[in-house]
């Protein structure tokens, strides 16, 4: 076999890991071990199990022989799973029906493939098990006409034999969302995800419920059989809409027990439809009711709750990251900009202006010049006089230049332009999808080209008058389509120092100013920036030693970027945060993996660093799971705040000119009950090169030891010890 | 002009005496002087009397306005910082080292740029710390280097004797030194001052630069250019950072050096009026934006690429000195004496002479009475007190009738005058600063014989010469 064959098919290990995961995502979980528990308890239904284990086997094979993409998701392999799972609940395991599974299971690779893309293409709807409800349904029409195959009446407990009536029916329409509808293994899929999340599974719980009062509402009398073959997809619902793919809260939980409701009436609905057919309903409900639902919310312009998940994730991730964004960004979605000038200006507009920020458009910024609350020199007659005019506009973006114009006349002060609404612009598509509009600029001044590629801070244009602009200003917006005068959406300034007229000017690390508000540009100070760059390969060991013992550890960190381009710094006990450093910050977010207190004490010293040095304090809100927490204090939080919850995290930053170092020194505290204080000391030029934590009367400290970069093909990895002691 | 006194209150007071003139019927000729501006008056500074101040602080009295020259150094700012990331301004000594003028420039956040060993040590007694002093000039000694280098000032070498003496010193010390290398050049605007620095044409920097690389201490980190002073044409700026842009490439390409800034120096003109200029300042003079313009946009496009690269853009120093104190300060002098030349000019004595008005040499300042003046503007020769033919503050000004005892107000004077200045057979007298609430303070005392003869030592057999 040769080298490409082997990685076509991929380890067994590799290969197994991922058909247990497929059992796992059937339930929106992503872990081998859950997936095996699955696995298990279906084989406890033979003729079941083993349908569903062929079926699994033939997607993966199927996928990995035709190298479809994305076979990592596993998406394949569920819908054959669930293909396989469907025809041995309802007919004997014999060679006509592994015939069956193997064909049917074929049918749903191609159908995941085909449907998957273009499903995401349209509002980024997942594809679900929709590929296996169309093969069911075919199969069950088909296997009509096949006479070589026998019926097999599934193990059937009823209802009240295990705890109760109510109970059981609840606990088995869960197991027959693996066409098990038996409560004890409705128990076990209901406790696996309960220990995976419990605010999955108060949604599945609270969906069913739902769902199934609305049934005996309506219908007075619920057929028991009908609750326990298609309840499961009144709590499936809820689980998809109100957990994984929209971010917790009320807004969502409402949104997810109303589609709960409109799932159970779509039952009825199918239910009688289909059993003139003799046909299961089986997830249908669920799924028309989801992708409905999803699109349907994902069509909205601005940004409400209950805000869709930016990766479909487990409700407390999604809570997670959606608490740190709203903390650093001030709103779910909003999109950073840099500044788009230099030095300081005045805000001449905000976003639903009085003039022309309204609704589609009413997320805008215009920017001019003030001194003395005047806008011109002199007269003010010649445009010249205007403080702003000709003032080089910055890229505030990284991104690709998609339109230009900039041959309209700058108007005369006190004119305006209201046929060519923008005058002359650019329009820069963001590398994360969305486009910013830089518009009324001066004639003749645009220096870039359609197609060129620009970062922030790259001189584009100047300052003018041109389009409805009565003085000169700079107009900056956001929006989603490409097209001139689309609709705007929210955004924000990152790394710039706001003087709102009311407090002192102090440094923001996100900031949407409002009229009258005076803005100053943060630019990155290059010794903070080059010397904190954790460029891909980095690697760091620090040595850790916590006061009250005698025992160091020490942890070797190092810098990847994955797939989807997302950087991470990764510690060798498998824990890592991803990052970024392009906003002007330096922000670690979604730590994943064990406990590390020395990557945790890293990521409370630095996890919200401004590389500018006009930065002196700042807040955060990095996750209390961070703390070297005891088992008791994990369990009081564990009650206390379920979904997880931040620390109240003040930073501040001093320039030591005698060490030619800075120390950032934080405290962290959570309701005033928990109180926790870092220190990082950032030389200027080797980056962090020491470390405290101080919690629980523990005094945890870390040094550098060594820097390095790792060896890549070609490339010479070289290492460096520090030498020095760095006194904390 | 916002005067305090009013037509009203000036009526109601002792009629002024107005001297009575003749002057010759001229026909077909038109003056070629322009409009006089005798019509004009200035009572005030910031809302301060000028004759309060006079009757207080004496005269002459050079006058300075705090809320002129933090609004002046406020707009250079804003200016340039609107138009490039990163600018420094080197508060040049030289122009006015007076100490209150230097830390209110401070304040503003501006550097101390010292050209001498004096300049140096006065920007310290001041408060400015080391690092935070650009040393510039031909002639640094080998002790305030010493000092310099143990400070972290930013050193800019004039000349390779001095390239040497400062390797010498670092290797003495063994300390790292960062250094910043001068250059001359022709921009074709102006005449080059090649007296100052590396030539960039010859070769001569690039072989600096070359031996810097040689030292063990030494890091080439800057470059520096002056092009010269009262530079009218804003171009001859965007020629110069040219040159020094491309220089920047040569250098760091050739000697893997790495440049952190690059210092234009200064010479932006103020509104005075150079002799030999006709047309008015407000019409010659470019404005702040067109030198800011002139300078960034061809820094800004060469150092695009850099930023590219991930390199951020070198920090911009100006030394910009006349720009920013010239118009803040005026001297007022009174009138001493009323004269009549032979050849039938008006001239005036008056208490101040090229002594303490040292631009008088070069410019037509701006002169301006304390009140109206009534009559016919007559052609009018001002001199000053010394007993010295040169003594002349303005060969011909068109103005009226004056009194012995009138006040004349010459601007701008912030340049250059407090420190080019002559104690030469009279006293200095005060400098006052008219704060931004509108009180006065004494920021220089005048002087007296105990100053000027402090320095002096008499040997014994000397003294008593009459006894």
């Amino acid at each position: 076999m040769n080298k490409e064959e082997t990685n076509r098919i991929g380890s067994l290990h590799n290969n197994v890991l991922g058909v247990l995961r497929a059992y796992a995502t059937i339930l929106f979980l992503d872990h081998p071990v859950t997936g095996l528990i699955i696995l298990v308890s279906t084989l406890f239904f033979p003729n079941l199990g083993i349908a569903g284990l062929i079926g699994a086997v033939t997607g993966l094979v199927l996928a990995r022989f035709l190298n479809f993409p994305q076979i990592s998701s596993g998406m394949h392999i569920y819908n054959s799973l669930l293909v396989g799972l469907s025809l041995g609940a309802f007919f004997q395991l014999d060679y006509y029906l592994i015939m069956l599974i193997i064909l049917g299971s074929v049918l749903a690779v191609f159908l995941t493939v085909a449907l998957a893309t273009a499903l995401w293409r349209h509002d980024e709807l997942p594809v679900l098990s929709l590929p296996f409800f169309i093969v069911a349904m075919t199969m069950a029409f088909a296997a009509r006409s096949y006479q070589s195959l026998q019926y097999y009446i599934a193990p059937y407990s009823a209802a009240g034999d295990f705890i109760n009536v109510c109970v059981d029916t609840f606990l088995s329409s869960m197991g027959s969302i693996f066409f098990m509808a038996n409560p004890m293994a409705g128990l076990v899929l209901f406790v696996i995800i309960f220990i995976h999340s419990r605010y999955l599974a108060l949604l599945a719980l609270g969906g069913y419920i739902v769902g199934y009062a609305l049934l005996i509402f309506l219908t007075g009398n619920i057929n028991p059989n009908l609750a326990i073959w298609s309840g499961f997809n009144f709590a499936l619902t809820a689980m998809a809409v109100g957990g994984i793919f929209t971010i917790p809260g009320v807004y969502g939980f409402i949104v997810a027990m109303i589609s709960a409701a409109l799932a159970a009436l779509v039952t009825t609905a199918m239910q009688n439809l289909l059993l003139g057919y003799g046909l299961p309903v089986m997830a249908f409900p669920f799924l028309i009711t989801t992708l409905t639902v999803l699109a349907a919310l994902r069509r909205r312009i601005g940004l409400s709750a209950p805000y869709m998940a930016p990766i479909p994730a487990l409700p407390e991730i999604n809570f997670e990251r959606a608490r740190l964004a709203k903390v650093r960004n001030g709103e779910i979605g909003s999109i950073p900009l840099l500044s788009p000038f230099y030095g300081e200006w005045d805000i001449y507009q905000g976003f639903n202006g009085e003039h022309t920020h309204k609704a589609p458009w009413q997320h805008a910024l215009d920017f001019y010049m003030l001194e003395q609350g005047k806008s011109f020199s002199g007269d003010g007659l010649e445009l010249e006089d205007f403080y702003c005019f000709g003032l080089p506009v910055l890229s505030p973006v990284y991104g690709v230049v998609i339109r230009t114009y900039d041959r309209f006349n700058d108007n005369k002060p006190g004119e305006m332009d209201t046929k060519n609404n923008w005058g002359n612009f650019i329009l820069i598509r963001l590398d994360t999808g969305a486009h910013v509009l830089l518009a009324h600029l001066k004639k003749s001044s645009i220096k870039v080209k359609e197609k060129d590629r620009v970062e922030p801070g790259a001189v584009l244009a100047a300052c003018g008058n041109s389009g409805r602009s009565p003085q000169p200003h700079l107009h900056l917006q956001t929006q989603h389509d490409a097209a001139l005068g689309a609709p705007t959406v929210p955004f924000h300034l990152a790394s710039i120092v706001v003087d709102d007229n009311k407090t002192k000017p102090s440094y923001k690390v996100v900031s949407r100013p409002d009229k009258g508000d005076h803005v100053q540009a943060a630019e990155n100070d290059d010794k903070l920036a080059r010397n904190l760059h954790l460029p891909v390969g980095r690697s760091l060991n620090y040595k850790m030693q916590c006061a009250n013992s005698e025992q160091f550890i020490e942890r070797k960190m190092h810098v990847e970027v994955t797939l989807i381009g997302q950087y991470r710094f990764i510690s060798d006990s498998g824990a890592s945060a991803a990052f970024e450093e392009d906003n002007g910050v330096l922000a670690f977010y979604d730590r994943t993996g064990p406990k590390d207190v020395v990557l945790d004490a890293w990521l409370l010293a630095n996890g919200l660093t401004p590389l500018t040095d006009k930065a002196f304090n700042w807040l955060d809100s990095p996750s209390v799971s961070l703390l070297p927490l005891s088992f008791m204090q994990r369990l009081w939080l564990n009650i206390r705040y379920p979904m997880g919850c931040g620390l109240l995290s003040q930073y501040h930053r001093n320039w030591n000119k005698a060490d030619n170092q800075w120390l950032q020194s934080a405290s962290h505290q959570l309701n005033k009950t928990w109180q926790a204080n870092t220190r990082s000391i950032i030389s200027a030029d080797k980056g962090c090169v020491a470390y405290s934590l101080e919690f629980n009367n523990q005094i945890y400290t870390a040094e550098l030891t060594d820097i390095g970069l790792m060896s890549d093909a070609g490339i010479p990895g070289w290492r460096e010890s520090v030498s020095g002691k760095t006194k904390l | 002009m916002n005067n305090v006194t009013t037509e009203a209150n000036r009526k109601s007071a002792k009629k002024t005496w107005k001297k009575p003139t003749i002057s010759p019927v001229r026909s077909g000729i038109q003056s070629k002087f322009g409009a006089t501006t005798h019509n004009q008056w200035k009572d005030n500074i910031d809302g301060v009397l000028i004759k309060d101040l006079i009757d207080k602080h004496g005269s002459p009295l050079f006058v300075i306005s705090e809320k002129k020259l933090r609004a002046n150094m406020r707009r250079l700012k804003r200016v340039f910082m609107a138009r490039y990331p990163d600018v420094l301004f080197g508060w040049s000594y030289k122009t006015n080292y007076l100490g209150a003028v230097c830390n209110v420039l401070h304040q503003e956040g501006s550097w101390a740029e010292v050209v001498s060993n004096f300049e140096y040590e006065k920007a310290r007694s001041l408060g400015v710390p080391g690092d935070k002093i650009i040393f510039n000039g031909p002639y640094k000694t080998r002790d305030i280097l010493v000092t310099a280098i143990n400070e972290n000032a930013r050193i800019h070498i004039d000349h390779i004797d001095e390239l040497y003496l400062i390797e010498d010193i670092s290797n003495e010390l063994n300390k790292d030194v960062k250094v910043t290398l001068r250059l001359n050049f022709d921009t074709g605007y102006t005449e080059p001052w090649s007296r100052f620095g590396f030539n960039v044409e010859s070769g001569q920097a690039l072989n600096a630069a070359w031996r810097i690389t040689s030292s063990k201490h030494l890091k080439l980190t800057g470059l520096h250019s002056h092009i010269g002073t009262f530079i009218l044409e804003p171009l001859a700026y965007s020629s110069q950072v040219r040159i020094m842009c491309e220089f920047m490439k040569t250098v760091e390409d050739k000697t893997a050096c790495e440049i952190d800034y690059i210092d234009v120096g200064g010479g932006f003109a103020s509104l005075n009026s150079l002799q030999g200029i006709y047309l008015p300042p407000e019409q010659v003079v470019p404005s702040i934006e067109q030198y800011a313009d002139a300078i960034t946009s061809v820094l800004l496009e060469y150092t695009e690429e850099r930023v590219a690269r991930g390199r951020s853009r070198p920090q911009l120093v100006l030394e910009t000195g006349r720009a920013v104190v010239d118009d803040t300060e005026v001297l007022i002098s009174s009138v001493f004496a009323n004269k009549k030349l032979p050849d039938g000019r008006n001239a005036i004595v008056l208490d101040a002479g090229v002594n303490l008005l040292f631009t008088a040499f070069w410019y037509n300042h701006h002169i301006t009475p304390t009140r109206p003046l009534d009559g016919r503007a007559e052609e009018t020769v001002l001199y000053g007190p010394l007993c010295m033919n040169i003594d002349v503050l303005r060969a011909s000004i068109m103005l009226p009738p004056i009194n012995v005892g009138d006040t004349l107000v010459f601007s701008p004077v912030g340049a250059y005058n407090n420190t080019q200045w002559l104690q030469f057979i009279e006293y200095r007298p005060n400098v006052v600063m008219v704060h931004e609430d509108q009180t006065v303070s004494v920021i220089r005392e005048a002087e007296d014989l105990s100053v000027v003869t402090a320095q002096e030592r008499l040997p014994e057999h000397l003294k008593n010469p009459f006894k």
